[in-house]
């Protein structure tokens, strides 16, 4: 049986070994019991932890085919691969045959018989995975804190990274010297304490470049950094949609030979059309199969859905550790009125306002009824002091970053809207999907500043870009553009848009903000009030806010016939004050009040404070809300 | 295996595809199909998989299943064929090719089920072209001179996309074993097209959450070009694998490829697959439902939205639309049914035209606005890199043969107002500019939602000032829907319970957005006419299962599921009724009441002109409401549904601003307006017609109103006496209908309404009889 940490070292041998033991057992579910030996492992205690991550860990600290984890999300989706899943090996010399296991493998050992009838083909999935878009820097610092990998930079990595793509790995014990566990070091203070590895660091991807123009690695916001990866799925791929986070655990792969194929393309040049070339053009092969130092491949071994990214959870679904959070359910209505506090003086303050805007962070698309999705709550927070200039919309959103696991600030100038890429479009050139601003996680803050928005003229590109945002909103779905035909995505992106007026945009809530105080000097103002945030209070906040959105709710009989009566009543006296559509958000309202007070059922008081918090806001907007007679 | 057990085998193989080729005997089919390829100079013959399975079973198994050998041995046997039909026409093609059709069954795929299983057999690929190469030219055989020897040399050339997969030498000879240069004869090498295609997954068959997946093909010879990027096709062709790269370094994967022998295009339209279990289900749904299958659909259009019940019957009659006629001179009467939704925010119009945009098989959703500078019909654009003027299709001509969607109609450009009235009615758009002059067919049904001019519905005006659009445009709308935000604490309640059932809801056991299994939608396994197979690996559903969400129903108001309507609207669209004469009696007649209504009304008003088309109208709703029921013929009680429909539709009660009274609920009850409109009809008389001659707007309108000659001598003789009993020579129109009216003789019946009247002074006036201005008639 391997030991303790070769799991994490060397799953192949793992892998090999069960594959060997297949062969003279003729028992044939060894790929099933591959997936649950690493599972089992992997729920030890603690077990996952000690599994580095490709998130925080430099690829070049990594050894190649150990064990490593990456928390991603799908961006695209190939086409299916076929490979040897068995195949028979030739000595030159000895002429021995050896049956060999090509799974989680890119490259095959040397001497392959081509005619063996133990040759099995074999089909495996890849998908482009990216680090979730807009995580907060909070989230990564998290999670790299938690990780206890303790990873050994050994300065003679490169040589013997060549060498071992060409040996046989299985034997290989260079750098694999059992790590204590209690070693509970940081990677991160590793690497700057170390003062030679950061050299290290900024060089390695730097010689690489410099050979080939740089590769676009495709991620859905502009300015993201991190790695991309090409995970290799073995079974049940279809259970796989694109935009899912997951955190997957795999063999790591970045064999230099994966990289020479495609220097190979333009060397063989001959007379005759290679079929295979021609299939192929020059970006495709580029984007398909980049080098292995910027985009590794990752042959997956486990999967654990991601039903949040917040690492003050367990990433489970909320019914399995409902006990270990009961606490903290108790204390869901203090935190709330602490929250609250926060927000009012962000928002100069407005307390309605700040109550709106708690609201709004956690809601969540929780169905969809035909094409109704349920549970959005999209709020344009009006009246931003634009005498601040930019100041006031970015500082807010800084607050808002470090309280929501992922964020991305769209900053809706004429430039950025006829420019930027929101909606994904396929490339058909590259065969690949090139991702927009809108491919973003379930539950991703996305916040719209159109106060940045000047007069001007939208090209038709800004059009469409608008049209794809008020979709966004009012139907939480994006369709992307597949140039001859679109597809429907959902999505569940929160959306909050902070503007002057009443925002061009569509939303299901809107609330005029209105300063109770007019500090002097905005910046220093609100500066104070982030800082003065204990990073525990933060966490609680966190907490709370990812808490309140999981939890689970209903509506019981009696509250729904006195809601009814109560809808009947109020269009007796007044028509005009309430249509359908005003129930749905009163609806809509009263359900996230009850979630945010830890209340899993609407009550009566819920509904009533709802309905007073709308006249409140209605009250408000009214003046400006009659100019405007267009909403959908 | 032993090579000559092998070339025995294929021997046996060529004789039995000879037999069947060579079918004089038996019908003659094939070797008929094998001459006209002859003289057609082709070198493709197209054998149907069925003919080869009933001929020879055998035979068709090996080639679904290890298709190489088989297709090597089919196409020498076709040769062979060939060579005894026509010897020197055999000579001229290097190869004869065979391309297949027919029932695939498992074989029939999209990129997505095309597995490591289908590798070296047959199949048949469905799905969108996404990328075409260039057309290359691969060289086939090359003859080359010696001149130092005088000798020549002929080689061949195979690559791994021929049938017989051994590659020969790649490398093109220049020199011979003694390293004499040598010539190539250009002129005797043979050379064949080569074209790789991409081949993408169906959108509609992706399932939901995942992207398309697409596969690589191979085309040669005469398939070369057969299909555009863009183009939906069906490729039959063998499955197989290349291996990676050779040289030094193998991966381990392999790429994989389709050799195609038929290309097929399948149509745009979209058609939803049925079995014949489904047509079976449908008919028995129709007839279960003798008195009320309409009524029944039409609740089920758009289940999340409460009430409306008259909107969707409608907007299920545009999604059956009538019968198109074209005119032997040419012109053509649509049958398109053309919807406009007016009326406050918030009242659910979007989300009609959206659930339409998911029912009809082809639905163009675009706004008033028009997203980008196309517009609604078309543009001539110029392209930005090359210069060329480019004729760009707008919704309207994309959506022909379908449904667009037009939300904020009100909004839209006055170029498309234009250009719109020629769509709507006559279904092209014509186009000359730029030196480009085309006609794009367009015939689409129009559904719109617009807002009233004044942002919110005004009760107190007439609809016509509301809705504030040209009657010219009006017109051409069959129905318009005034969709108002009535008080009325029966429907709030079903409104109430209604939403507050959505918010309990949820989606029973799976979690949002799940990827959907594979094959939620049937495949059809041939390459043509679906409803001869019926292999539906699906159960259609025809009523919805949602306990909280339907609960509150009884058993006679289950909603059908939207793809069961969607499949009936597909069925029902086919019956093409006929009118009967009873019905079109019953329509002449309730047409000309209509033309007449509003003289017997005042309290409600016309939505849209009632002109000739209202007539036309008739007919298509009727027709629709035909098909709803699958009838053959048009009858009474279509025509009677079409008119509840119309009537519906076509008045509006205005409030009078004195009496603030309530308007009735329009929107949930019919026959309740109906019934009053008619009662109306019959008591109201001129005493309150005063109230209305106020709008004089309105009053021109009714101006086409034909006069019977009768009636003129009877109110001239009324006038006169009018003019004696006042004794002077101008007379207050307004006080004048007293006058008339106040000792009616037999001839007037019951007397002279308000618009009867103004249009008698009209014609008056027109004879230089009588001098009307601003509501004074004076006597000429």
């Amino acid at each position: 049986m391997p030991s303790t940490n070769d799991w994490i070292n060397n799953p192949l041998g793992v892998v090999e070994e069960m594959f060997g033991a297949s062969q003279n057992s003729s028992d044939s579910g060894w790929e099933a019991k591959v997936t649950e030996f690493f599972r089992q492992r992997l729920m030890e205690k603690d077990a996952h932890t000690w599994v580095p991550s490709l998130n925080d860990v430099p690829l070049h600290y990594l050894k190649p085919n150990s064990l490593v984890k990456f928390r991603c999300l799908i961006q695209d989706m190939f086409d299916p691969e076929f490979y040897m899943g068995a195949y028979d090996t030739v000595d030159p010399s000895t002429k021995a045959k050896v049956l060999r296991c090509g799974k989680y493998k890119d490259v095959t050992e040397c001497g392959v018989d081509l005619d063996s009838a133990n040759m099995v083909t074999s089909e495996r999935q890849t998908f482009y995975c990216v680090p979730i878009p807009g995580e907060s820097p909070w989230v990564k610092e998290s999670y790299a804190s938690t990780c206890q990998a303790r990873v050994v930079p050994s300065t003679s990595y490169v040589p013997s990274r060549q060498k071992r793509s060409y040996e046989d790995d299985d034997e290989d014990d260079m750098d694999t010297q059992p790590q204590a566990q209690g070693h509970a070091h940081n990677a991160a203070a590793e690497a700057q304490g170390n003062g030679d590895s950061k050299r290290q660091e900024t060089e390695a991807p730097s010689g690489q470049k410099a050979s080939s123009p740089p590769l676009d690695l495709n991620f859905p916001l502009p300015g993201e950094k991190g790695p991309a990866c090409l995970v290799k799925v073995y079974a049940d791929w279809d259970s796989f949609k694109l935009n899912d986070t997951m955190e997957v655990y795999g063999i790591l792969s970045v064999s230099p030979a994966l990289s020479a194929l495609s220097d190979q393309s333009d060397t063989s040049s001959s007379l005759i059309l290679d079929p295979a070339e021609c299939m192929e053009t020059a970006e495709e092969l580029r984007v398909h199969s980049p080098p292995a130092s910027l985009v590794p491949r990752l042959h997956l071994i486990h999967t654990q859905r991601l039903a949040h990214n917040n690492p003050l959870l367990p990433p489970a679904a909320l019914e399995d550790s409902a006990a270990s959070l009961a606490s903290t359910l108790g204390e869901m209505v203090s935190v709330r009125a602490e929250l609250l506090a926060y927000f009012t003086q962000l928002l100069l303050g407005d307390v309605l306002a700040a109550e709106y805007l708690l609201l709004h962070l956690i809601s969540n698309v929780y169905a969809r009824r035909d094409v109704i999705p349920l549970g959005k709550f999209t709020l344009n927070l009006s009246g931003c002091p634009a005498t601040a200039g930019p100041a006031y919309t970015e500082q807010l959103y800084c607050a808002l970053q470090q309280l929501v696991p992922s964020a991305y600030r769209l900053s809706m100038t004429l430039q950025n809207m006829n420019q930027l890429r929101l909606v994904p479009r396929k490339d058909y050139v590259a065969n690949r999907l090139l991702s927009g601003a809108l491919q973003l996680a379930a539950n991703t803050s996305l916040y719209l500043d159109e106060t940045q928005l000047e007069q001007g003229q939208l090209d038709p590109a800004g059009v469409r870009n608008i049209t794809a945002l008020g979709n966004v909103i009012s139907w939480q779905k994006v369709d992307y553009d597949f140039n001859y035909h679109q597809m429907e995505f959902p999505s569940n992106i929160n959306v909050l848009i902070a503007s002057e007026g009443r925002s061009l945009l569509p939303s299901d809530c809107h609330v005029h903000l209105q300063p109770q105080v007019t500090p002097p000097n905005m910046e220093a103002y609100l500066g104070s009030a982030l800082t003065a945030q204990s990073s525990s209070q933060l966490n609680k906040f966190r907490l709370y806010l990812t808490m309140a959105r999981t939890l689970d709710y209903s509506i019981s009989e009696e509250v729904t016939k006195a809601v009814e009566d109560d809808f009947v009543d109020m269009r007796k006296d007044d028509p005009q004050s309430i249509s359908a559509d005003d129930l749905h958000s009163l609806l809509g309202v009263a359900r996230l009040l009850c979630l945010s007070l830890g209340q899993s059922a609407l009550s009566t008081d819920a509904w009533s404070r709802a309905k007073h918090i709308e006249t409140l806001r209605k009250s408000r907007s009214e003046p400006q809300g009659c100019l405007n007679g267009n909403e959908p | 295996r032993d090579t000559r057990l092998e070339d025995l085998e294929l021997r046996e193989a060529q004789r039995e595809y000879l037999d069947f080729l060579d079918d004089d005997q038996d019908q003659g089919v094939y070797h008929e199909k094998v001459r006209n390829m002859v003289s057609d100079n082709a070198c493709r013959l197209i054998v149907n998989i069925n003919d080869l399975r009933r001929r020879n079973e055998k035979r068709a198994k090996a080639m679904l299943k290890d298709s190489f050998g088989e297709l090597i041995a089919f196409q020498k046997a076709l040769k062979d064929l060939v060579a005894s039909i026509d010897a020197t026409f055999a000579k001229q093609f290097e190869d004869f090719h065979i391309g297949f059709e027919g029932s695939f069954g498992t074989n029939h795929v999209s990129p997505r089920t095309l597995t490591a299983r289908h590798l070296g057999s047959l199949v048949c690929v469905e799905g969108i072209v996404t990328k075409c190469s260039l057309v290359r030219p691969k060289i086939m055989r090359s003859v080359h001179y010696c001149p130092a020897t005088k000798k020549t040399l002929e080689r061949k050339y195979t690559d791994l996309t021929s049938l017989d997969a051994f590659p020969s030498s790649a490398v093109y000879p220049t020199k011979d074993e003694e390293n004499n240069p040598l010539e190539t004869e250009y002129g005797l090498c043979a050379y064949q097209d080569h074209q790789t295609l991409t081949i993408q997954e169906m959108p509609e068959k992706a399932p939901a959450g995942q992207l398309p997946r697409s596969v690589d093909v191979i085309t040669d010879a005469d398939l070369v070009d057969q299909a555009k990027p863009g183009d939906r096709v069906q490729l039959v062709g063998v499955y197989r694998c290349l291996p990676a790269k050779q040289g030094g370094f193998t991966s381990g994967t392999f790429r994989t490829t389709l050799l195609v022998n038929n290309v097929k295009l399948m149509s745009k339209e979209i058609v939803p697959t049925f079995s014949a279990d489904d047509v079976h289900k449908i008919k028995k749904f129709c007839k279960a439902h003798p008195k009320d299958v309409f009524e029944h659909l039409g609740r089920s259009l758009a289940p999340s939205i409460h009430g409306h019940c008259y909107i969707k019957k409608a907007i299920l009659c545009l999604l059956l639309g009538g019968n198109e006629t074209i005119l032997e001179n040419g012109s053509r009467i649509r049958g398109d049914i053309n919807i406009l939704l007016i009326g406050d925010p918030s009242v659910a119009k979007s989300q009609l035209l959206r659930y339409v945009l998911y029912t009809a098989p082809r639905a163009i959703p675009t706004t008033g606005r028009g997203s980008t500078g196309v517009g609604l019909t078309a543009a001539v654009t110029t392209d930005t890199e090359t210069g060329e003027r480019i004729l760009e299709a707008g919704a309207m001509v994309l959506a022909d043969r379908g449904v667009v969607c037009i939300d904020e109609f009100d909004k839209m450009s006055d170029m498309d107002r234009t250009a719109i009235h020629e769509v709507m009615e006559q279904g092209r758009v014509t186009i000359a500019k730029a030196g480009i002059q085309a006609r794009l067919n367009a015939r689409c049904s129009v559904l719109a939602a617009a807002n009233p001019v004044y942002g919110r519905y005004d009760q107190y005006k007439t609809p016509m000032e509301n809705i504030g659009l040209q009657d010219s445009l009006l017109s051409r709308f069959d129905l318009l829907f005034i969709v108002l935000d009535n008080m009325d604490p029966e429907s709030d309640l079903q409104i109430s319970e209604h939403v507050l059932r959505m918010h309990r809801y949820r989606t029973p056991g799976e979690q949002e957005g799940t990827a959907m299994p594979l094959g939620s939608n049937v495949d059809i396994f041939a390459t043509e006419d679906p409803n001869i197979t019926d292999t539906a690996k699906q159960e259609l559903k025809i009523y919805e299962k949602d306990s909280i969400l339907h609960s509150h129903l009884s058993k006679k108001e289950k909603v059908v599921t939207m793809e069961f309507i969607r499949k009936y609207i597909h069925v029902a669209k086919l019956v093409k009724p006929v009118l009967t004469q009873e019905a079109s009696d019953y329509i002449s007649e309730e047409y000309s009441k209509l033309r007449s209504h509003d003289q017997f009304n005042s309290d409600t008003a016309r939505t849209i002109p009632v002109t000739a088309r209202a007539l036309e109208t008739m007919i298509r709703l009727g027709t629709a409401h035909a098909k709803a029921r699958m009838s053959k013929t048009i009858d009474m009680e279509d025509a009677e549904a079409a008119l509840e429909l119309m009537q519906f539709a076509y008045f509006k009660k205005i409030l009078e601003k004195e009496k603030k009274r309530k308007a009735p609920d329009e929107d949930m009850d019919l026959s309740q307006s109906q019934s009053q409109s008619q009662s109306q009809s019959q008591s109201q008389t001129q005493s309150q017609s005063e109230s209305h001659s106020q709008d004089p707007k309105r009053s021109t309108r009714s101006s086409s109103f034909q006069l019977i000659p009768f009636l003129l001598k009877a109110f001239k003789g009324a006038l006169l006496q009018a003019f004696k009993t006042k004794r002077s020579q101008s007379v207050a129109v307004a006080e004048l209908l007293g006058l008339v009216n106040k000792d009616p003789t037999p001839a007037q019946g019951e007397g002279f309404q308000e618009g009867e009247v103004e249009q008698l002074l009209g014609r008056m006036q027109d004879d230089n009889q009588v001098m009307v201005s601003e509501g004074v008639v004076f006597l000429i």
